[in-house]
């Protein structure tokens, strides 16, 4: 499967954020985009196509990213977890590291370079999941 | 208390907010910077097609050249990009705009809009509120004009809000802007929150005595603030 083929969702429920992530990825990956978990789980549920690698923000209306990111863990086990939040010290956020169901935290804001580096370890560990 | 003893207050206020606002402005730059780059990044692959487009090169080229630089989606993302940059920009004017208001100096008492300095207020503290508190902002017309020295009247009711944020774990704040019919028509600001300590500090009651402000407080999961104003003099 070629990195083309790969599925990186990004969930943000703030516009111009959504956009700089999908700026950042979508020159080497197929990039789906959801405003919230609930908008994120129905594309997980719908679309036929796997997604590799979940990049959410944490403090979102609704489902927040670590609620997102424990049931994609429980029902996707292949899709890796990237979270952004510029509150990493919160108490759910350690949980959730802590769970393994978050493979790496990344503070806000974040440099489109060091995304795309984390998103490219966490397709590694994709494939590792798969393999597996 | 002194004036010295209140410039002391009203700093410290201020030296609390500052993280806050810190954070705000830090998204709206991260924004328009790395939009920056991508915009050069777009730049760069359009000129390069232009070059070529000058140098004559010929179909099968050119072809090539818009397929590596992805030119159908850098034609379609652009525009929303520079959209994106204004948009940022324009968050980051206001937020500017509405903070200057509050490191103003006392200043000489003057007409104030208690609804102007509750919603300059909200912009400042968006970080504090956003996807934790659901913020109802209430105006029941007519809401007097009240006399007052602007800078300390915006300082007062930021620092009032800022400190319901931080009282509120979360849940519902209602913030209502009106009338109080019963004390003459003085302009009324109450906040109605699940307050889990009192939130009017020093600084917020000495600047409201000076300004003959009545002040009401109760915490609790029902807790409110309520603030009366004379209206203009």
């Amino acid at each position: 499967m070629s990195e083309r083929e790969l599925v990186v969702m990004v969930v943000d429920d703030e516009p111009l954020n959504r956009d700089l992530l999908r700026r950042a990825l979508v020159f080497d990956y197929d990039v789906e985009e959801a405003p919230d978990g609930s908008a994120a789980l129905q594309v997980f549920e719908d679309d036929g196509r796997q997604v590799a690698v979940l990049v959410c923000d944490h403090m979102m209306p609704g489902l927040k990213g670590t609620d997102l990111v424990r049931t994609v863990s429980a029902r996707w086990p292949t899709t890796v977890s990237i979270l952004l939040t510029g509150y990493q010290d919160l108490p759910e956020i350690q949980q959730a590291r802590r769970d393994g169901v978050v493979f790496e935290i990344i503070a806000k804001p974040c440099m489109p370079p060091d995304i795309k580096q984390v998103v490219e370890r966490a397709l590694a560990e994709h494939r590792r999941r798969q393999a597996s | 208390m002194d004036e010295t003893d209140l410039e002391v207050l009203r700093n410290a206020s201020i030296g609390r907010l500052v993280a806050t606002v810190a954070h705000e402005l830090n998204n709206p730059v991260h924004i328009v910077a790395c939009n920056a780059g991508f915009l050069t990044q777009y730049l760069e692959g359009l000129l390069e097609l232009t070059a070529e487009v000058d140098a004559g090169a010929d179909a099968a080229r050119l072809a090539a050249i818009r397929e590596r630089i992805e030119y159908d989606y850098l034609k379609q993302d652009a525009p929303r990009l520079i959209q994106s940059m204004r948009e940022a920009a324009e968050r980051l004017a206001d937020l500017v705009r509405n903070l200057r208001t509050f490191s103003r100096s006392p200043g000489d008492l003057e007409t104030l809009d208690l609804v102007e300095v509750v919603d300059s207020a909200l912009v400042v503290l968006a970080p504090l509120f956003r996807n934790r508190l659901v913020v109802e902002r209430e105006v029941r017309p007519p809401v007097p004009a009240v006399t007052g020295r602007e800078g300390h009247i915006h300082q007062a009711v930021l620092a009032l809000l800022a400190a319901v944020a931080e009282a509120v774990p979360e849940g519902r704040v209602k913030i209502v802007v009106d009338s109080d019919s019963a004390a003459g028509g003085r302009a009324r600001l109450i906040v109605r929150a699940p307050l889990t300590r009192t939130v009017v500090d020093e600084f917020c009651r000495r600047i409201l005595a000076t300004h003959g402000a009545i002040l009401t407080e109760s915490v609790g999961a029902d807790g409110v603030v309520t603030i009366t104003l004379p209206a203009e003099r």
